[in-house]
């Protein structure tokens, strides 16, 4: 199967040229049909709508249209179902199938999976499990995309939407919205955002472009812009069983979320339960992601510094340099920068700022982390608060405001591990070649986890790398996933 | 308490709920080497190999078994193994899994996709879950 991937044309402000030779490049090909992303026109008017009806009647393939932003703008929507088609819906063949739904709140740039729309996606899912192929599309991007600015459009619950797409074995999603073209492996998934077809409104001087996707055994993604061609083929992993007898490197305690104070905010009971157990545990490295102290208060770092007594990495949360925290965490914690060992490597990084609780990594830690990327340790961790994925159960806020070129830099670096520590849900992913682990809140009574405050065991084997979780109060482990090492 | 399982989850697919990746050991291992194991990596149950195939199962209760019947620790994990694989897809619903696991008596299913292990599923995840729920009344004063 081939499909012809296009987004954002934003009529009336296209580039005709752009669009002409797209538009005769799709005919020109075997592709079985189109799929635009969104964004078809710019202010949702009539005018628009008509005009781009009328230029997409010269494309010969059948064509889905799926509703972004700029078509909902001016109550747009409705003008979009009675001219172009449904906001949401199924295309089925023999072996696959293609759910596309509406993502856009009316007159906002965020996006959403609405209620309703997420149970119709669940429903389709179940319904479909067994195609071989499937492939799920809306407007707005699902992780922070490279090159866009500031990150604060992903999808509102884009976290629950990854979630569901993993657990339930989608192999493609595809999006639009960035005007910036870029692909990601997120476990066997493979995100997909286009590039503008032909509109003007390009990031960095970039040329227009699209995608075209093969779909057999594997799967492959040429993305063309008006001057070059980009392919990547995806294979879906094989690797299922893990031998025990792959020899232990080492082990790595993750912690988060400790909300040390005098209130009972803070939960003394998990607190010391929890430490209890992992000195039991015998880590080589305790990494404690941020939120030390529920505020950075002096009587808070105090009572903190009488309760860790391990040798302990801290990474600052937006918590911990609060009021007079700025001072204090590194009077009481000291903020490394770097641990490096022949063995592993890590990097510490500051990502929260002074009383906001919106993180960013910046330009001058992101030079930094190419310095130490080139550093010859076997296994290279990067460790900082906010998170770089969405995280299920959690609204997007957690997210670094520089995510899309963080994500960006630690992947294309093949950093081995990221540990991050925000939004109180614990989460392990793949992305790329890079494994993201979050931790939930240790011992603070606000957590998000049906399993209850807990913290992370990550243990790096020879061959592969298995991450469990473990109950604060009761110690009891599970595993949130094994990772083969490359 | 409120129930884990809900008549709505009951119809989710166990690709849901299983975990991913399964942990093998080769069955020519002592029993004690894979009692080892079984602490390290914090799991009850192993899958047994035989040039990185599956040719069996190992749990906590087949070695408590091995053990009661007199078989040394030293003794190879082939011998208490169970032969008879209990699995299914990763697509059955969790009630139907539930009930096969209740017509089998055994705590642990193995997940299969296109004819490929893929993960395991154990009652003791959804323990956990309840567990904390649990907790949570108890603790809650
Ligand atoms: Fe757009
Ligand atoms: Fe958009």
């Amino acid at each position: 199967m081939k499909i012809a991937h296009i987004s954002d044309t934003h009529f009336p402000h296209i580039i005709k040229e752009s669009f002409d030779r797209t538009v005769e490049m799709i005919n020109n090909s075997d592709v079985d049909f189109v799929i635009h992303t969104g964004d078809l026109v710019d202010r949702g008017y009539l005018r628009e709508y008509e005009e781009a009806i009328k230029a997409f009647s010269m494309v010969k393939k059948p064509i889905i249209f799926v509703p972004g932003n700029h078509d909902g703008k001016n109550v747009g929507l409705k003008l979009f179902e009675n001219l172009i088609g449904p906001l949401s819906g199924v295309k089925e063949g023999k072996d696959y199938v293609i759910l596309y739904l509406n993502s856009v709140i009316p007159d906002m740039n965020e996006g959403r999976i609405s209620n309703s729309s997420f149970l119709w996606l669940k429903e389709k899912l179940r319904k479909y499990i067994d195609k071989r192929i499937k492939i799920v599309s809306f407007h707005h991007h699902l992780v922070p995309v490279p090159n866009t600015g500031r990150e604060r459009n992903v999808l509102f619950n884009s976290g629950d939407v990854i979630d569901i797409l993993i657990k339930y074995g989608v192999n493609l999603v595809l999006s639009g919205h960035k005007h910036y073209p870029n692909i990601y492996q997120l476990e066997d998934l493979l995100i997909v955002n286009a590039g503008t077809m032909c509109s003007v409104k390009t990031r960095l001087g970039d040329k227009n472009s699209f995608n075209i996707i093969e779909i057999d055994d594997k799967i492959r993604v040429k993305t063309l812009r008006m001057d070059e061609i980009r392919e990547r083929v995806y294979t879906r992993k094989k690797e299922r069983i893990y031998n025990v007898e792959s020899e232990k490197l080492f082990r790595i305690v993750q912690i988060a979320g400790t909300f040390i104070d005098e209130t009972d905010i803070f939960n003394k009971k998990m607190f010391l339960n929890a430490f209890k157990k992992i000195e039991e545990l015998n880590p080589d490295f305790i990494v404690h992601c941020g939120d030390i102290v529920n505020e950075g208060l002096i009587k808070n770092y105090a009572l903190a510094s009488k309760y860790f007594n391990l040798p302990i990495f801290f990474v600052p949360g937006p918590r911990d340099i609060n009021y007079l925290g700025y001072n204090l965490f590194p009077k009481y914690f000291g903020l490394k920068e770097r641990h490096i060992t022949k063995k592993v490597a890590f990097k510490f990084l500051n990502s929260s700022q002074y009383d906001s609780d919106v993180g960013v990594v910046g330009r001058g830690q992101l030079n930094k982390i190419k310095q130490f990327s080139r550093n010859l340790s076997e296994f290279k961790i990067v460790v900082l608060h906010h998170n770089l994925l969405p995280i299920e159960n959690t609204r997007e806020k957690g997210l670094l405001e520089d995510a899309g070129d963080v994500l960006y830099e630690l992947t294309r670096l093949k950093i081995d591990l990221v540990l991050t520590g925000h939004s109180s849900h614990p989460s392990a992913r793949k992305i790329e070649d890079t494994l993201i682990v979050n931790a939930n809140s240790l011992s603070c009574k606000k957590q998000r986890s049906l399993f209850g405050n807990s913290f992370n065991v990550i243990d790096v084997y020879k061959d592969f790398i298995y991450v469990s979780e473990i109950q604060s109060l009761s110690g009891s482990r599970h595993v949130l996933g094994i990772w083969k090492r490359k | 308490m409120k129930l884990f399982l809900n008549v709505e989850k009951a119809r989710i697919p166990i690709k849901q709920f299983m975990t991913r990746g399964i942990m093998g050991i080769d069955k020519n291992e002592t029993i004690k080497n894979a009692c080892k194991k079984m602490i390290e990596f914090g799991i009850s149950s192993l899958a047994v190999l035989e040039n990185e195939k599956i040719v069996g199962f190992l749990t906590k209760k087949d070695i408590i078994d091995g053990i009661a019947k007199g078989f040394s620790v030293d003794e190879k994990i082939k011998k208490i193994m169970s032969k008879n694989l209990v699995f299914c897809d990763s697509s059955v619903p969790i009630e139907e899994v539930l009930n096969i696991m209740a017509n089998f008596q055994v705590r642990h299913i193995l997940i299969k996709e296109k004819g490929e292990f893929i993960g395991i599923f154990s009652l003791k995840d959804i323990i956990d879950l309840q567990k904390f729920n649990l907790e949570t009344q108890i603790s809650s004063d």
